[in-house]
């Protein structure tokens, strides 16, 4: 058996993921940096590690401790303070793609999934309409 | 005998998101007790209704006995998308756990209903269930095949993600698709096939209406001309006025006979209660039939 062509479609699959999951990161760096401009420097947005405590003892601890790593681990889309990096909102839920496409942005009761960048560029730009993002950047401006 | 659960959809037509409540009082009668008539002609647990409005809601929970149903209320909107769906269901057999819009960004379009996913839990059996309730839009909005391939292709992968973060295994997809069995949308995009083999080695799903294409009823044995093509019915069609949007697809999961599987021949279009007249007599709205199936659990 010749394997060549099956290793072939894994590189090239491979390199489409690669391409995709930049073209996700530029997006987000795009956002981060109207942001930035937006509030002069005060807030920007990334995408950050979370925890989800798993039970009371759990909750307990995370209100005891600062941003604590206890419980299941999720990405989410954050405002942060360019002063306190740690003073981050949550905005949405974040899941990337296995081959970047199609990501998934969950909040408000919604998982809205985006199939290419256009996509994710109006479900960022839907996200940045909600009260939410405009409470956060009020409260770090 | 195991012990059943059945499901229907039926598309109302009592109140398109686009023009609520349209229908007289008299049409809006007949839709009540043809929903009531369902219930309790088919012994249905789960009932997923399209175009429906809040204030139909309200009426529905008048006249069905809250002791056993209970109704899941989606009619709200949500910035331009209009949700115009709910689901009653036994709540003496099924807990309601969950809820969740999936929604398809589309690029100067915004968001585009895919569907509603339902986490459900039986007690007897204590397995989950997971519904997923579709009204896509229509061609005359929304006729780009892959757009439309875009909402079968988020409900897949939806459908992949709860595999994996909620260990799903018994779904359940029923919807006024506006799109047939043989689409794109259904087929390349939500992974849905008539090819039961492959649903179980690939893991996709089965769409049993794949056998409703067309009459049930050959020609020219009597009374084929009683029975429908489809489930819906455009009148101004001038190739096929009846298509198959209606649909109940189900996981690899009920094709293995493990604890829940699928009993086939209880997969119907419900034409009777004078759906079939009322449909084709122009005076009403009506224009969808009832489309429904039974899983049975293996004891």
């Amino acid at each position: 058996m010749r394997y060549d062509e099956f290793l072939k479609s894994a590189v090239d699959a491979a390199k489409e993921a690669n391409n995709n999951k930049k073209e996700i990161d530029n997006v987000i760096s795009a956002l981060n940096e109207s942001i930035q401009q937006f509030s002069d420097n005060k807030a920007g947005l990334k995408i950050a590690e979370r925890y989800k405590p798993k039970n009371i003892l759990g909750i307990a601890t995370a209100s005891l401790l600062y941003e604590p790593k206890i419980g299941d681990k999720y990405d989410a889309i954050c405002l942060f303070s360019i002063n306190n990096p740690f003073n981050l909102t949550e905005l949405a839920k974040w899941k990337l793609g296995e081959f970047g496409y199609p990501c998934r942005i969950s909040y408000e009761g919604k998982d809205v999934y985006c199939s290419d960048k256009a996509a994710l560029e109006q479900a960022l730009a839907e996200l940045m309409k909600s009260v939410k993002v405009g409470e956060a950047l009020l409260t770090m401006m | 005998m195991g012990e059943n659960l059945t499901i229907a959809w039926w598309n109302t037509s009592m109140s398109p998101a686009s023009r609520r409540n349209r229908m007289d009082e008299e049409q809006r009668k007949i839709a009540l007790l043809i929903i009531v008539t369902l219930i309790d002609k088919y012994k249905l647990d789960i009932l997923c209704l399209g175009e429906v409005s809040p204030n139909d809601i309200g009426l529905l929970e008048e006249i069905l006995e809250s002791q056993t149903y209970a109704i899941y209320n989606c009619t709200h909107s949500n910035g331009k998308i209009k949700h115009d769906l709910c689901v009653i269901y036994n709540k003496r057999k099924m807990c309601h756990i969950e809820s969740i819009e999936i929604t398809n960004s589309i690029a100067h379009m915004g968001s585009i209903r895919a569907g509603h996913k339902l986490h459900f839990y039986h007690s007897n059996s204590e397995q989950k269930f997971f519904i997923y309730v579709s009204h896509w839009p229509s061609h005359m909005y929304f006729g780009d095949p892959s757009k439309r391939y875009e909402l079968g292709r988020a409900l897949h992968q939806s459908i992949e993600d709860c595999k994996k973060e909620q260990n799903g295994k018994f779904f359940i997809i029923l919807g006024d698709f506006n799109d047939e069995p043989f689409s794109p949308s259904l087929v390349d995009g939500l992974g849905a096939t008539r090819d039961r083999e492959l649903v179980v080695d690939k893991e996709l799903l089965y769409n049993p209406f794949w056998r409703h294409l067309g009459s049930k009823i050959p020609y020219p044995t009597k009374q084929h001309q009683s029975f429908p093509y489809g489930t819906y019915y455009y009148r101004s069609d001038s190739i096929s006025k009846w298509k198959t949007f209606d649909q109940i697809i189900f996981s690899a999961a009920f094709l293995k006979k493990e604890k829940w599987y699928l009993k086939e021949k209880t997969v119907k279009i419900i034409h009777g209660l004078r759906l079939y007249e009322l449909i084709l007599n122009q005076k009403y709205y009506f224009d969808h039939l009832p489309v429904m199936a039974s899983i049975e659990r293996i004891m």
